[in-house]
């Protein structure tokens, strides 16, 4: 689409400031809950500490990717969305989510950065976890996909409670930073998306509203590596 | 003591304010939005509503001014415990028809706060008749 705005490390280390304080806020409340409660709510605090410090990251990340040196190299999309699987159960537990991953068809290694993959994955799907306000347990579902599509691999984050589609998306890249809720599919600051939007917009990877068996959600198309296709 | 419906869409913070709640006495439901809030009060004589004003698709304000334009739940005393600041709710001209009795901000308020504030209204006997 002409004149779509998407985020760039630039834009990600002036505009999500106000955006990224917000979610902080909300972990510390979180803690602060679970620290009111009593005792033996501590692997819960350790759980909120841990992950918001790796969200920290990919902002951090997301901030100074123009100024860090690239490297692309073979990455299997299907581990990394596994490995962020599994770096988000035990948040997704205290959301009372599941979340699964799902490969369709054979994986190929595409050529990025694994890092930045890594950490704007993380942010999304983190994004999805809160964004989750559904009372019924089945929609409370979450889906890692990786399959094939047009020639590429693609990767992204699914939910049937998250209705992010095109629209949501861009309302989300045009009122960040601006204002307190970008989207009213995503209560709250949505700095996850933002910040997976940067990440991937600097490895060429542009976020984009999609479907994975009729589930929507967000993902992101990546080139193969011809490199290990000639081995 | 009473029936209380928390719509918080936190699911950490929700689970925590009900367990607060609950601990005091009361029966607490709990929903993460707007819609399915309206089902749990037209399933059940809540007393008392707590209220965060940052939903998703309908906010916490607009779910206000529904719920005051119904005559049996009119009187359905509210408590806003939210993140938005209150200065920038009070001094909108139509704060004084919600019907809210305490505006909390989460923030500034623990969850002992919150429980005594819920413990007021009830004491006050400002609950639906």
């Amino acid at each position: 689409m002409k004149n779509e705005h998407t985020f760039s490390a630039a834009d990600a280390s002036r505009v999500p400031l106000a955006t990224l304080a917000q979610h902080v806020r909300q972990s510390l409340l979180q803690i602060a809950q679970y620290a009111q409660s009593g005792v033996g709510n501590e692997s819960q605090i350790d759980t909120i500490a841990r992950t918001t410090t790796k969200l920290l990251d990919c902002y951090i990340l997301s901030g100074h990717s123009e100024q860090l040196e690239l490297a692309v190299e073979p990455v299997s999309l299907g581990s990394v969305l596994q490995d962020v699987l599994h770096e988000l159960t035990p948040i997704a537990k205290q959301h009372d989510c599941t979340m699964q991953f799902v490969s369709a068809g054979a994986s190929q290694l595409v050529a990025t950065n694994r890092a930045f993959a890594h950490a704007a994955f993380l942010s999304l799907g983190h994004s999805f976890i809160e964004a989750i306000h559904t009372d019924n347990p089945a929609e409370r579902t979450i889906i890692f996909a990786s399959r094939q599509y047009g020639g590429n691999q693609t990767a992204g984050v699914f939910s049937p409670d998250v209705t992010l589609n095109a629209r949501a998306l861009r309302q989300i890249r045009m009122l960040a930073g601006t204002a307190t809720q970008q989207s009213g599919v995503v209560p709250g600051s949505s700095s996850g998306i933002i910040v997976a939007d940067a990440l991937l917009n600097r490895t060429n990877n542009q976020l984009y509203a999609s479907k994975f068996q009729n589930t929507p959600g967000l993902a992101a198309a990546f080139i193969k590596n011809k490199q290990m296709q000639l081995v | 003591m009473g029936r209380i419906l928390l719509i918080e869409p936190d699911t950490i913070l929700g689970k925590n304010y009900q367990a607060a709640l609950k601990r005091a006495g009361h029966d607490v439901y709990r929903s993460t939005s707007a819609g399915a809030a309206l089902q749990i009060l037209d399933e059940q004589a809540i007393e008392l509503i707590v209220l965060e004003l940052l939903l998703g698709a309908h906010n916490g304000v607009e779910f206000l001014y529904e719920i005051r334009s119904y005559s049996d739940l009119k009187n359905i005393p509210v408590i806003i415990n939210s993140n938005v600041a209150p200065a920038t709710v009070r001094s909108s001209p139509g704060y004084k028809l919600l019907g809210v009795q305490q505006y909390l901000y989460k923030p500034h308020t623990k969850q002992s706060e919150l429980v005594e504030a819920a413990g007021i209204v009830f004491d006050a006997g400002v609950v639906r008749q």
